[in-house]
């Protein structure tokens, strides 16, 4: 009973997300320009390196930056911040006055949407890379379906850290602090600008084991079968469940502490 | 759980208070923590199947006896059940009984057409299939929403969304609908399309109302029970006629004559107002029937047509607003 409605949250944020169209592809050109210009100063440097930093090539580095631009739209990299707006205006309030915990609302929802965004946005996206460059795509169905699983446990993994800096409005009032903070830590720590590969290892070592980088480098990882896939599904899996957690117990701590604004 | 209380209150609050703390600037930088008493011990018990009307002037403190009454807000003292359940505790499982609409927010997906909110609803509170075809059916007939049940929310006017959001919250078939300012901004059509949509409901399905509104047109049409709420503390609580009789004992005798006379000179009236053929008495109920005083009239002079003004609801609620608990 409950798992037809999640399935019929997850298909409300997938029609929701197709009405952003206009949105959507004004995303993937921003996102192609980026990408030219990041494989670009990434290719330069690599090349400045002896054409290889890391396990990754030329030809790897140009697919992670067009894998990484095409995950924006799925991961909603900068997204999040509709929870915190709702908090803000009180609209929160409607939130909680459905049979429905908080999370099982906005992440049955979210896992929709981030199928829609998959294939309407990153899948063009990243097929424009293709068309432009030659990147390494994997021929092995087992690889597609260790990717497919990795980015769900991607969508997972980020939409709890936005949840959870969402969720922060309740103690904080201004969303500002934790949620730039959040991006912040996202773009700077998840493999987004820069491969976790190009960082000194034990630097990287370090970031592997960061939640951020579940959401951003594990899928790629998989995609470009640099180390072992199956450790890196478990990683993500094991901060999936973590960060869900964690989210669950912040958004009933909101609520017994919950001061909704407005009348 | 049980107790003999719930088979008749639906719905009880007892000494109810809610705080606020909020910051205020004291200074260039210093912030004083100031508490805000938003309902200060409200008490009063709504009987299954009655539509109360719960007013009072802005910041009164209704919207968040609203939000404790459905779970959202822990209360910060006194007691509440709704349903026999205590709602912050059980939010999930009240959820599933009462219908709740804010009617400056949205239950809708903004983006979708209003159908599919209602198709949601299904599976949200898990609504058989034919149960709820038939549900949807009657609201959608008496609420005239068909022309509009493809639209995207975002596009339907105000009274339009607002006929949505009410039958939304009823599809499920609750127990006790909530309704904060359902009528805000709907036109004299729309509310008074909403006003007998609410008074259907509750004569045909039962369904007890707790209605907060600044229009007292819908308190007039709509409840018998009427509660109003000053400074987050109950000032009146009982019916609308009452309310009439306490306040503002005089009314009004209109009376129409053969021709245009000097000011009548009649025992237990006063007039106030004489216009050509046309004049004014005023009377205490309380010491004087309409009966006797038309009786005497037509013994003093020559009586055409009369007609007795009872005094406006909203003079009487302004004069109280004004007053405060001073009023009693
Ligand atoms: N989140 C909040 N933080 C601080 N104070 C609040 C908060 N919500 C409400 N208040 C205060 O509590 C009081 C009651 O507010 P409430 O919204 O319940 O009033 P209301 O009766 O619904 O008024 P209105 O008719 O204007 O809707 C007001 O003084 C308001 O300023
Ligand atoms: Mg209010």
């Amino acid at each position: 009973m409950r798992g037809r409605l999640y399935w019929q949250l997850a298909k409300c944020g997938w029609r929701r997300q197709t009405t952003y169209r206009a949105a959507t592809i004004a995303g993937m050109f921003t996102n192609s320009v980026f990408a030219l210009v990041q494989g670009a100063v990434l290719v330069a440097t690599l090349h400045a390196a002896g054409r290889r930093i890391g396990g990754y090539d030329t030809r790897d580095t140009l697919t992670y930056v067009w894998l990484a631009q095409a995950l924006i739209g799925p991961l909603a990299i900068f997204g999040g911040t509709e929870i915190a707006e709702r908090v803000q205006t009180g609209d929160i309030a409607t939130d909680f006055s459905r049979p429905i915990t908080l999370q099982g609302w906005w992440l049955s929802s979210d896992v929709g949407r981030a199928a829609s965004a998959f294939v309407f946005r990153a899948t063009p996206q990243f097929v424009i890379g293709a068309v432009i460059f030659t990147l390494a795509i994997p021929t092995s169905p087992v690889r597609w379906f260790a990717f497919a699983l990795s980015v769900w446990l991607a969508v997972a993994v980020c939409f709890s850290l936005h949840f959870i800096a969402d969720l922060a409005v309740f103690w904080t009032i201004s969303p500002r602090g934790a949620i730039s903070s959040q991006v912040l830590l996202m773009l700077a720590l998840s493999g987004m600008l820069l491969p976790l590969g190009f960082f000194p290892t034990p630097v990287a070592h370090v970031l592997r084991a960061l939640p951020w980088a579940a959401a951003v480098q594990g899928p790629i990882d998989v995609f470009l079968g640099h180390g072992n896939a199956g450790f890196s599904l478990l990683r993500q899996a094991l901060w999936a469940v973590a960060l869900l957690s964690a989210a669950r117990a912040m958004a009933a701590a909101a609520h017994r502490k919950l001061v909704v604004q407005g009348g | 759980m049980s107790g003999s209380d719930d088979d008749t209150a639906v719905v009880m609050a007892r000494d109810l208070t809610k705080h606020f703390t909020v910051r205020r600037r004291a200074g260039r930088v210093r912030r004083d923590r100031v508490t805000v008493e938003a309902v200060a011990g409200v008490t009063f018990a709504v009987p299954r199947g009655t539509i109360v009307g719960y007013v009072g002037p802005n910041g009164a403190g209704k919207s968040t006896t609203v939000k404790m009454l459905t779970g959202i807000l822990v209360p910060s003292g006194g007691e509440v059940r709704v349903a026999g359940l205590e709602p912050s505790r059980r939010r999930i499982e009240l959820a599933r009984r009462i219908g709740v609409v804010f009617g400056q927010r949205s239950q809708l997906w903004w983006d979708l057409p209003l159908a599919d909110s209602f198709e949601l609803a299904r599976h949200l509170y898990a609504v058989p299939r034919s149960r709820h075809a038939a549900r949807l059916t009657e609201c959608v007939d008496l609420l005239e929403m068909a022309p509009f049940l493809q639209t995207p929310v975002r596009q339907l006017s105000l009274g339009q969304r607002m006929r949505g959001e009410i039958a939304i919250a009823l599809l499920h078939d609750p127990e006790v609908l909530f309704l904060d300012e359902p009528t805000i901004g709907l036109d004299v059509v729309s509310k008074a399309k909403v006003r007998a949509f609410l008074a259907d409901l509750n004569a045909l399905h039962g369904t007890t109302i707790v209605l907060t509104t600044h229009d007292l047109g819908d308190i007039e049409r709509l409840c018998s029970r009427l509660l109003i709420i000053d400074h987050g503390r109950t000032i009146f609580d009982g019916a609308l006629n009452d309310l009439r009789d306490r306040f503002e004992p005089n009314r009004t005798l209109v009376v129409d004559l053969a021709a245009p006379q000097p000011a009548l000179r009649i025992e237990g009236a006063q007039v106030v107002r004489v216009d050509g053929a046309r004049q004014w008495l005023r009377f205490d109920r309380r010491t004087t029937t309409a009966a006797d005083l038309v009786a005497r009239v037509a013994v003093a002079a020559d009586l055409v047509d009369l007609t007795v003004e009872e005094p406006d609801i909203e003079d009487v609620v302004a004069r109280i607003y004004r007053d405060g608990s001073a009023a009693f």
